[in-house]
């Protein structure tokens, strides 16, 4: 690469990873499966830098690259399982109750890594990034119709498993 | 969109938790290696065309696949003493070279399994089950259980909390925890650390067939000598994981990052893809759990059994040649396969509510299916030894 893409790579890798470690963490449930995941997504963008003409390519290419990779590729949750409340409270959460807030991360964290890799990249697509249905199926290369059921069964699991989200019911079935 | 709500404010506060992390060095490191592979596997093909050139094979209209090979093949690895009576015994089938440079050594083929109404156990005893089993609990903890021909499991090791290697004598069992390789005798003592700076625990530690190296995953994947703690990095063209040795020490067996499996010799500079095909759902088998004693033969966890636990046993028998799942006469569906370093075969599988094992020596002829104990059905089979 010359400077200019190198210096161009660099600030997106800055500006972008944690960004990207975001949705790794959801998707892995462990901070160093999620920095594995982003390292390996923005080293194959890295390769791929030369035809990307725009960071938000970049930055959608990266994240391509994280999905498939995820769903492909077993990652092992174990150790992460095994670390109830590991990291839970180095942040606030959205409630007034430090533990209470920590008692639903570790529930969500739970039910998210019951869930078949596909079926985590799912959710992770519709409800923390906010894609269309076409668009998840577009990023995991499965039809439409595989985004709806994955989707269905995924947000049933989580019901189940986490009693703050059985109001989900009625607001976030799936459409 | 599905705009705000609460799944989405739960999960940016899950998402919170992440550590801020620089991964430019990181990043370009990996970069570094992917080009190196690619490179090594462009060089790889440009020599085999060369080669073929040279050998002035291109002008045959129809080569046969015997004299193709015979034309290109290099001389075979020095097997490691571990190399197993399974090729020997089978005296009756060809060798196979192979054409690709990650695979170079002569193989005999495996016979593969009888047909159902055949398949008549030497022994319905569990009492007549020569080697050692290996259960692991599929929750946090992970306690390693041995099943022995008495008939009663045993817990060998508690609480590991991560996935284990057993060793084929089976008499230790290594583990990472908290990026530190553990090795444990199963008799019982105290585990002892024998390296520090395992990156990933997605490499199960992969004992050699002597017992003696462990493949591991540290700054990359290479292989520790146990006795000295000496660390050899994989060629830089072996890039994958899930790494798992042959029972005759020749060839690994492991997956891509693209899920792919891949075979190579173990001194190989790059491996050979396994073909997909439909029986494993396309690249979806990207996770050896086993091999045969020559690389001929893996079991892996294909996607068609869709749990959601990603750790689950292997399911299914791949033939490394062709990528074709293995037929195997037993009563139900697979959950559980595993070879050991002599190409023994045990197989687990579940009809109408009983959970039964079947050995199978390396020639697939059936020595002992019995009933397992009870106390072993929320069990993961994870090893069978001798």
């Amino acid at each position: 690469m010359t400077d200019a893409r190198d210096a161009a790579y660099a600030t997106f890798v800055r500006e972008r990873s944690h960004a990207l470690l975001r949705s790794a963490y959801l998707l892995t449930g462990d901070q160093h499966l999620a920095e594995d995941l982003v390292q390996e997504a923005l080293a194959r963008t890295h390769r791929a830098w030369s035809r990307l003409e725009r960071p938000d390519h970049a930055e959608a290419y990266a994240r391509k690259v994280m999905y498939h990779a995820q769903v492909s590729l077993w990652r092992r949750p174990k150790v992460a399982e095994a670390l109830p409340g590991e990291n839970l409270e180095r942040h606030g959460g959205s409630t007034d109750d430090p533990a209470e807030a920590t008692v639903r991360r570790v529930a969500l964290r739970r039910a998210l890594l019951s869930l078949s890799p596909k079926q985590r990249a799912v959710v992770v697509l519709r409800y923390f990034e906010d894609h269309t249905e076409v668009e998840a199926a577009q990023m995991l290369g499965v039809s439409v119709s595989t985004v709806k059921t994955q989707c269905s069964r995924a947000l049933e699991r989580l019901r189940g498993l986490v009693p703050d989200l059985r109001s989900l019911a009625d607001i976030e079935g799936p459409r | 969109m599905t705009g705000a709500g609460p799944l989405h404010d739960s999960l940016s506060d899950l998402a919170d938790s992440v550590l801020p992390m620089d991964l430019y060095e990181r990043s370009l490191r990996r970069s570094r290696r992917i080009g190196r592979r690619e490179a090594a596997v462009g060089t790889g093909a440009a020599v085999v065309a060369l080669g073929l050139l040279g050998s002035g094979l291109w002008q045959l209209p129809q080569p046969s696949s015997d004299s193709s090979a015979r034309g290109v093949a290099a001389a075979p690895l020095d097997p490691s003493p571990g190399a197993t009576a399974a090729a020997q015994g089978d005296a009756g089938s060809a060798p196979v070279p192979s054409l690709t440079p990650g695979r170079t050594t002569f193989r005999p083929h495996r016979p593969r399994p009888q047909a159902p109404a055949s398949s008549t156990p030497r022994s319905t005893s569990l009492a007549a089950l020569p080697g050692q089993v290996f259960y692991q609990d599929a929750g946090t903890k992970g306690d390693l259980v041995r099943l022995t021909r008495d008939g009663d499991p045993r817990t060998v090791l508690s609480a590991p909390s991560s996935a284990v290697g057993v060793s084929p004598d089976g008499t230790r069992v290594a583990y990472i925890t908290e990026g530190q390789l553990m090795v444990v005798d199963t008799a019982g003592g105290e585990p002892q650390q024998v390296y520090a700076g395992t990156t990933s625990d997605a490499q199960v530690p992969a004992w050699s067939p002597d017992g003696g190296r462990l493949l591991i995953d540290a700054t990359d994947p290479g292989v520790l000598d146990v006795a000295t703690g000496a660390l050899t990095p994989l060629p830089s063209g072996l890039d994958g994981e899930h790494f798992r040795w042959s029972g005759d020490g020749t060839t690994l067996v492991y997956a891509t990052p693209s899920c792919r499996l891949e075979v190579a010799d173990v001194n190989a500079q790059s491996g050979t893809p396994v073909p997909a095909t439909e029986d494993t759902g396309g690249a979806a088998a990207c996770r050896p759990v086993s091999v045969d004693s020559t690389g001929d033969l893996v079991t892996v966890r294909t996607e068609q059994a869709g749990a959601a636990d990603t750790d689950a046993p292997a399911d299914a028998v791949l033939d490394t040649s062709t990528g074709e799942t293995v037929d195997l006469p037993v009563p139900g569906p697979v959950i559980g396969a595993v070879f050991d370093a002599e190409g023994n075969l045990l197989v687990r599988s579940v009809q109408r509510g009983r959970t039964r094992l079947s050995l199978f020596d390396p020639g697939f002829t059936l020595l002992v299916r019995a009933k397992e104990p009870a106390a072993l059905k929320d069990l993961d089979l994870v090893a069978y030894t001798r």
